[in-house]
Order: structure tokens, then C-alpha cells, then sequence
């Protein structure tokens, strides 16, 4: 079920009435319940009712899904629910030397990333196997597989639960439905943001504080969140779409265009949705934390990654970096351990050479990022570089971000690797045509500037406090952007791929 | 949460501001203020200029006759050609053809103006039997949009007596108009400028004349030499390298190649289907509404471009007279004008804009033959 469809304009409005007529534990399982209901409303792409399979696995999905509207694909998150569930137990009641310890830590390890790596890697090894020719020119055919949505998110989410058990950070969960809860919550099932079990918690404890700030506070994030979406990523669509498909023929200025338009709409898709994810949440009385902090709006890429997709970018840090070593390590260790943090992210958003490739470049420009920091120009330049310094890196590193982009969007490296030498090598820079791209875009980019620039200043929560007609312009202003320039067609959120 | 609190925010003054400044627009909207302000030749705009031009013309021309179709009929008759053959016969003809109105359209059209003229005795339908049956099973935005301009409310009961697998989200689009005029609106704040000079030029340069349009295109599809919609596609493809021809430019190039797609899309089958049966079944709803007036249907074909004319086979056409015919029960029997070899057999693109349209030249052959035919038809009473 989209954020952006009229299911879901049904659905919220009865989850917030019969689940705060709810209390307690029947609150509880009621939003269980309807997170079930929301992901198994979820259509994996591969089921075409009307021509469904006629036997094998296939036949058994297809009907369960026509027929009486279950996804199959619950069972995973079940099944990881239970694993995640008992094993943290286990842990938690096993002595500080017992094997039971580490042996269902590693349960846990193995089931999440196992789920994970045959979902999202199994076709991805085959094909490297594939490519390295091991067996004389045998080769594996590839495999039809379907990702079940929200599978990273929800298999890291689970994981860290017991890792933190297993550290002691946190406490295991005694009640079943509680973990479920938190492994199922609908808001953040399918797209995140990953939320820490100790956040989840604090707030499952205190749910019924919810005041009206906070419903203000929601409202405004929904709204915005569904203008991020539908008007802004879904219009720059149409220009990154136009690009990357006739990206032969595109000359080296249509090519930046729209490398630097894909940025700005992954950027206000992804953000969009986790809008929508936190303000719905709050309205159930979860305080989650910002998943995006204005990365466009960044001096350097290691300030970008601490604000872009922050639930992620801590996850790796704390569950991937620090244990590795972190920074407080030789110099050879410290690299070794960002190369393989960003590779790892690269294999998160997706199987294939182009996501590893993109995973490769950001861990290349955070280590050039941190020698060049750490030479006098750098130092001379950051104490007497000025404003205008400060701007010239804001737009280097944004052009840098887009350069990366190239290689997240685009379906192969032949493709990025193409386009990429487009990019670099001026062949024609001739004003270009823009055959696909009129001042309707430059206008809703020069919104999206202004946007950014005024939330940046203040964040959504105090952005109203002063003037009492600054939220009635907000909601007219939002009411109006999103009926005159709104995509309607439902589009999927990129990052349900993931 | 607690209900009362979600309560309170929703009587919030802010938010009750917000609502009221929409529905004051709202409004604004459904009080037909901005219907001046429409982006000119928009569906939208079309159907309110076409119908006020012809009810505010009575005074000039109280027609006898009225026709009604898409834009075959707009593009292809001169009001003027037919009346000024007319004159001695004491009819007079007007047009409400409409560019893009499906059935339900031209039926919700008929429906609202006809009491408007009460001395119409004849309705000319034109019809393009060569072309894909205008019989989809869902609404599209263009129809929504002309329905909600004739009367939205009337059009929410319409498109159910029509039979169209009706969204929640199309009554929706009906009742608010501030959702049917969504992209006129949109055009209005990018193209704020040239949307002001039009409705000057509007002001300043009023039609003069009685009818709202004749065809003033000269652009013919003559030089292309087309046989075939296969032929069309790789003539006037995005990849063609055939020059375009001296009269002709790149749009009128890309306007016969959109209309080459969509005569590949029309049925071939040449027997009875659910989309015949739908037709057929919409359009004797209409029939009906005008047969309870007394007024008599001529369903009249119209000429087409020869390259598609071979798709109209026998058994098609056959299809056709059975269609209409039961669609004219009991009112009448079947009263056929068939011009579709009227502009010749052999290659007609000398008289064919494109695929589907006539140009100026075909536009005033035609009427002439029609004009002829209805002075046959009427000049002795």
C-alpha cells in the first residue's frame, strides 16, 4: 500500500480512530494486525492476476494473493520476528560465558543476512561466479526470485535488536506482541526509517502522550512529505527518466541536467516518504528521528552522510565501522575500514555491480575528503575562505553527489560508465535543446531551493511558533502546489526496491 | 492520542482558515467565474466556447438542423457552406461537434441545449466507422473534464447510466472543480503572461460570425503519398528520413503520425465484441433521449484518408448498420449518409490534414457534397 494511494487515504483515517478507541495490549495487537494488513497489501510485482501461474511455488503464491489477498511474503518477516524474538531471550538469560550466548547471536546473524543475502544476492553471486568463468564455462541461469519490499530494512531493524541484547545496550523484549510491533510497525515497515529498539520502546511505554503540538506537528510533515513526493521527485522524474533513457543522444550539459535532477529527486522521494513515516507514526505517539537533515545543503560529503538517510548511515557506522576498528586506527586499518563500511552499503541498496560501484565512491570521496582536510590549504582556506568559500564547496559537493548518482540510477556499469565519461569529457556543450525539459521544471526547482533553504533555517516543529497564519499559509501553499503541479499517477517510492 | 485532542486540532481556526480559503476558490470555480480565463482550445474551454457561441448566435441562426460529433465533424463541416446551400430551403444548420467528446459528452451536450432550440427537427451524427470505437470501458481525464463543464453534478449520474467502470476518485473529480481545472490552473501560474495576451486578443478580435469554427488548415497530407498506416508510421516516424514537404512542417508531420497511431490501434475484428456491444449500447441511450424529443438522427460517415479506408471492411460496416440500427429502435430506421469514398477511391491526401482530419480544401469539398445531399433531402418541403 502506497503513502500516495487512496487505499491508504482509507486506511489511516480508520487505524487512528478504532486504534485509539483501543487500549492497552488490544491497542497493541490491533496495530499489529494493520501493519500485517498494510504489507500484505503490498502487490509483489510478479503477480499478474490475470495471468497467474498455474503450478509449482508460483501457483501457491499467486493464489493466495488473488484469491484471498495474502502475501506470502508475511511469512519472512514472521519467520525473522520469531527468530529475533527468541533468540534476544536466549541471550539475555545465557551467563556472560555461556555458548548459548553467541551461538544464538550468530542464529540471528545467520537467518537475517541469510534471508537477505538469498533474496537480494542469490542471482547477484551466480552472476559473479558467472563473470569469473570458474568452471570452464559452465554457467548458473539466473534465478526468479521476487525481493519481498521492506526486506533490508525490517532484517536490520530486527538484527540490531539483538545485537544490542547481545551488548547489553538494551534489555529483551519479555512480550511477544511488542516485538512484533516494533519488527511490523506499519509507518516504517517498507522504507524505514530503521528505528533503534530503545527508541521504539521508550515510546511504546509512553504512547498515549501525544499532545496537540505534536498532531500540528504530523499534520504539516504528512502534507509536506506527499509535496516532496508527488510534486517534486515526481515531476524531476520526468527529466531524470528522459535523460537516463536517451542518454546516448544527450549532450554533456543535458547529461549534468540531469544527473544533478536524479539527486534532488531521490533526495525529496526518500525524504517524502519518511516525512509521511514520522508523521504518521507521531500521531501513535512515536517521537522517531529526522531520517534527513538537508543533505543537498552539505560542505562536504562526510557532512552529507550525516544527514542523509541518518537512520542508515548510523546503523553502518555503529553495527559496521566502530567494530571494525572506526578512525582510531592505523592508517592502512582506517581505510580498509571505510572501504569496506561504504562497499557493504553499496550491496545494501542493491545486488549489482553499479550499487557496489556507487558504495566505492562514496568510501573514495570520504577518505579524499578527510587527507584534503587535513592540509594547510584546506585549514587556511576553512579560517579565511569566507561565504564565498562556503558556497563554492556547497556546489562542488552537490556536483560530486550527482556524479555518484550516475552510477545508483543508472541499470548497468556500460550504462554509467557511458555517461560518466559524458559527464567528464566536455565532447558538446552546446546550450542544449531540452527538448524534454521546460521552465516548469526550473521554476519547481527554484521552489525546491527556497523550500530547503527556509526548513533548513527551522525545522518543522518550530517552524509555526510566532505568527498563527504561518501554518494556515503552510497548508494552503502545500494544498495548492500538490493540486496544480502534483503527479497524479501513483509512483512507486524508489526506495522500495531496497 | 486521545480522540478529543485529534477532535480539537481538526475545529483548529488555522486549519478551518486553510479549508475555507479552498473552498472559496472552490467556489469561485463552481460559479463558472473562471471559465473566461481558460487556456484557449483546451477541452474545457471548447466546450463552454462552442456552446455559448451557438446559444448566444441564435438570434442570427435558430438552426433546424444540429451537428453533432468529435472532431471529424469539427474540422470537416463549414457551417457556413451548408447554410449558405440551405438558404433557399429555409433550414439552417448548426454545429455542436466538439473535438475529443465521446458519447457521454456529446449525450450530456444534447441533453442540456436542445431546449435551447426548439425548431431542431434533424440531428446529423457524425460518425468515423473506419476509425477505433470510442467505447472505453473506463473515463479518461479529457471526458471527465468536458462532463464536468456541461454540469458536474448531472455528469456523476451520466457516467453510471453510461455504464463506465466508475473510480471513487472520478466522482471526486467531478464534484470539485478546483481538481477538474487542476492543470488549466497550473498552465495559468507558469504561463501567467501568455494566458493574459490570449484573453486580450480574445476581447479585442470577437468572432463575428455565427458559427464557432471553420477549418482554416491548408496543410495537406498529399505530398507524404501514404497507402498504408505502416507506410504513415515509417514516412512519418521520429526517425524518417523522408524530407518534409514544401506546405507541410514538423508538427503537422508529428499530427499525422499521432494520427497513424492511432489507426493501428483500431479493431480489425470483424464480428460482434464486448466493445461493439458497449458502443452500440451507449450510443442507443443517446438515440433514445433525442428520439423522445421527436427529433430525427441521418448518422452520417464521414470521409477519411484512403490509407484507411481499406480497414473498413464489409463485414465492419455491417456491424455498423446493425448497431445503429438497433441503437435508432423504435424511434426510426436506420437514415445513413455514407461520404467515405466522397473524396475518392484511389490517394486523397490532396483533401486530408492527416490520417483522420480533413483540411481546409476536404473540409469545403465536403460540406458542399453534404450540403447538396441535404437540399436533396430537405429543399422540397
Amino acid at each position: 500500500m502506497l503513502f500516495n494511494s487512496v487505499e491508504f487515504l482509507i486506511f489511516f483515517p480508520i487505524t487512528i480512530v478504532i486504534g485509539n478507541l483501543l487500549k492497552s495490549r488490544w491497542q497493541k495487537l490491533f496495530f499489529l494486525l494493520a501493519s500485517y494488513y498494510f504489507y500484505m497489501a503490498w502487490q509483489p510485482a510478479s503477480i499478474q492476476c490475470e495471468s497467474r501461474d498455474t503450478n509449482g511455488f508460483g501457483f501457491i503464491v499467486d493464489t493466495l494473493f488473488c484469491d484471498y489477498k495474502i502475501n506470502i511474503y508475511i511469512l519472512i518477516l514472521l519467520f525473522s520476528t520469531v527468530i529475533d524474538y527468541y533468540s534476544a531471550l536466549i541471550i539475555e538469560k545465557s551467563g556472560n560465558n555461556d555458548i548459548r550466548r553467541k551461538l544464538f547471536l550468530v542464529v540471528s546473524l545467520v537467518v537475517n543476512l541469510g534471508t537477505l543475502a538469498f533474496f537480494k544476492y542469490t542471482n547477484f553471486l551466480l552472476g559473479l561466479v558467472n563473470d569469473l568463468n570458474l568452471w570452464n564455462d559452465f554457467r548458473f541461469e539466473a534465478q526468479h526470485i521476487i525481493l519481498p519490499v521492506g526486506i533490508s530494512f525490517y532484517t536490520f531493524q530486527s538484527m540490531s535488536y539483538t545485537i544490542d541484547v547481545f551488548f547489553g545496550k538494551i534489555e529483551a523484549r519479555k512480550s511477544f506482541l511488542d516485538f512484533s510491533l516494533y519488527v511490523a510497525f506499519f509507518p516504517q515497515l517498507v522504507a524505514g526509517p530503521i528505528v533503534r529498539a530503545e527508541t521504539f520502546f521508550r515510546d511504546l511505554d509512553n504512547r498515549l502522550l501525544v499532545y496537540k503540538e505534536n498532531i500540528e506537528s504530523a499534520f504539516a510533515l504528512i502534507l509536506i512529505g506527499l509535496t516532496r513526493k508527488v510534486v517534486f521527485a515526481d515531476n524531476l522524474a520526468k527529466v531524470v527518466d528522459a535523460t537516463f533513457l536517451n542518454y546516448q543522444s544527450a549532450n554533456t550539459l543535458e547529461l549534468w541536467t540531469g544527473a544533478l535532477a536524479f539527486g534532488w529527486q531521490i533526495y525529496f522521494d526518500f525524504a517524502g516518504y519518511t516525512d509521511i513515516a514520522i508523521g504518521v507514526a507521531r500521531l501513535f505517539g512515536f517521537q522517531f528521528n529526522p531520517n534527513f537533515n538537508f543533505p543537498m545543503y552539505c560542505r562536504n560529503i562526510a557532512d552529507h552522510w550525516t544527514r542523509w538517510h541518518i537512520s542508515f548511515s548510523t546503523w553502518i557506522r555503529d553495527y559496521i565501522y566502530i567494530p571494525l576498528g572506526g578512525s582510531r586506527v592505523s592508517q592502512f586499518m582506517y581505510v580498509r575500514n571505510i572501504m569496506i563500511t561504504w562497499l557493504f552499503a553499496g550491496l545494501w541498496h542493491g545486488a549489482a555491480y553499479h550499487y557496489v560501484s556507487w558504495g566505492v565512491w562514496q568510501g573514495v570521496m570520504l577518505l579524499v575528503h578527510k587527507y584534503y582536510s587535513d592540509t594547510n590549504i584546506a585549514k587556511t582556506l576553512n579560517e579565511k575562505g569566507g561565504k564565498l568559500y562556503e558556497i563554492i564547496a556547497r556546489i562542488f559537493t552537490m556536483f560530486c553527489l550527482s556524479f555518484g548518482f550516475i552510477m545508483f540510477r543508472a541499470e548497468n556499469m556500460d550504462k554509467a560508465w557511458y555517461m560518466m565519461k559524458g559527464l567528464v569529457f566536455l565532447g558538446n556543450v552546446n546550450i542544449p535543446e531540452y527538448r524534454w525539459l521546460n521552465y516548469r521544471y526550473g521554476i519547481l526547482i527554484l521552489i525546491c531551493f527556497i523550500a530547503t533553504y527556509v526548513f533548513s533555517k527551522r525545522q518543522i516543529p518550530t517552524l509555526f511558533e510566532g505568527n498563527k497564519f504561518k501554518f494556515t499559509a503552510f497548508i494552503v501553499v502545500n494544498i495548492y502546489l500538490l493540486l496544480l503541479f502534483g503527479v497524479t499517477e501513483s509512483q512507486n517510492f524508489l526506495y522500495f526496491q531496497f | 492520542m486521545k480522540l478529543k485532542d485529534f477532535l480539537n486540532f481538526l475545529v483548529d481556526k488555522r486549519l478551518l482558515l486553510a479549508l475555507g480559503i479552498f473552498f472559496f476558490f472552490e467556489i469561485i470555480f463552481q460559479l463558472g467565474i473562471y471559465r473566461t480565463f481558460l487556456k484557449k482550445n483546451s477541452y474545457a474551454a471548447n466546450v463552454n466556447r462552442v456552446t455559448d457561441h451557438v446559444i448566444k448566435s441564435r438570434d442570427v441562426l435558430e438552426p433546424t438542423i444540429l451537428i453533432v460529433g468529435t472532431s471529424v465533424a469539427f474540422e470537416g463541416i463549414s457551417v457556413r457552406i451548408l447554410n449558405e446551400q440551405l438558404a433557399d430551403t429555409g433550414e439552417k444548420v448548426q454545429s455542436l461537434a466538439i473535438r475529443g467528446s465521446e458519447l457521454v459528452v456529446q449525450h450530456q451536450l444534447l441533453e442540456k441545449n436542445l431546449s435551447y432550440f426548439p425548431k431542431v427537427h434533424t440531428v446529423l451524427h457524425v460518425l468515423e466507422p473506419g476509425m477505433a470505437w470510442v467505447d472505453r470501458p473506463y473515463l479518461v481525464e479529457p471526458t471527465l473534464v468536458m462532463m464536468s463543464e456541461v454540469g458536474n453534478f448531472r455528469a456523476m449520474s451520466l457516467i453510471r447510466e453510461f455504464e463506465y467502470d466508475v473510480k471513487f476518485s472520478d466522482y471526486i473529480f467531478l464534484a470539485l472543480k478546483s481538481i477538474a481545472y487542476r492543470k488549466d490552473l497550473s498552465d495559468m501560474v507558469i504561463n501567467f503572461n501568455e494566458r493574459i495576451k490570449a484573453i486580450a486578443r480574445r476581447k479585442k478580435n470577437p468572432n463575428p460570425n455565427p458559427w464557432d469554427y471553420e477549418n482554416p488548415n491548408l496543410e495537406s497530407m498529399g505530398p507524404y503519398h501514404i497507402d498504408s498506416v505502416e507506410d504513415c508510421l515509417k514516412i512519418t516516424g521520429i526517425n524518417s528520413t523522408f524530407p518534409i514537404p514544401l506546405g507541410s512542417n514538423s508538427d503537422h508531420k508529428r499530427m499525422i503520425n499521432e494520427t497513424c497511431g492511432i489507426a493501428k490501434s483500431v479493431p480489425q475484428e470483424t464480428y460482434e465484441t464486448e466493445n461493439t456491444r458497449r458502443y452500440f449500447g451507449r450510443l442507443k441511450k443517446m438515440y433514445s433521449m433525442i428520439g423522445d424529443r421527436k427529433i430525427h438522427v441521418i448518422d452520417v460517415f464521414a470521409p477519411y484518408s484512403t490509407a484507411i479506408r481499406k480497414l473498413n471492411s464489409p463485414e465492419r460496416m455491417g456491424i455498423w448498420k446493425n448497431g445503429l440500427s438497433m441503437a435508432l429502435t423504435p424511434y426510426q430506421t436506420l437514415d445513413i449518409m455514407d461520404f467515405q469514398t466522397s473524396l475518392g477511391t484511389t490517394d486523397n491526401g490532396q483533401y486530408c490534414f492527416d490520417l483522420i482530419h480533413l483540411n481546409k480544401f476536404g473540409m469545403e469539398k465536403f460540406s458542399n457534397l453534404l450540403g447538396k445531399e441535404l437540399v436533396n433531402r430537405f429543399g422540397k418541403n
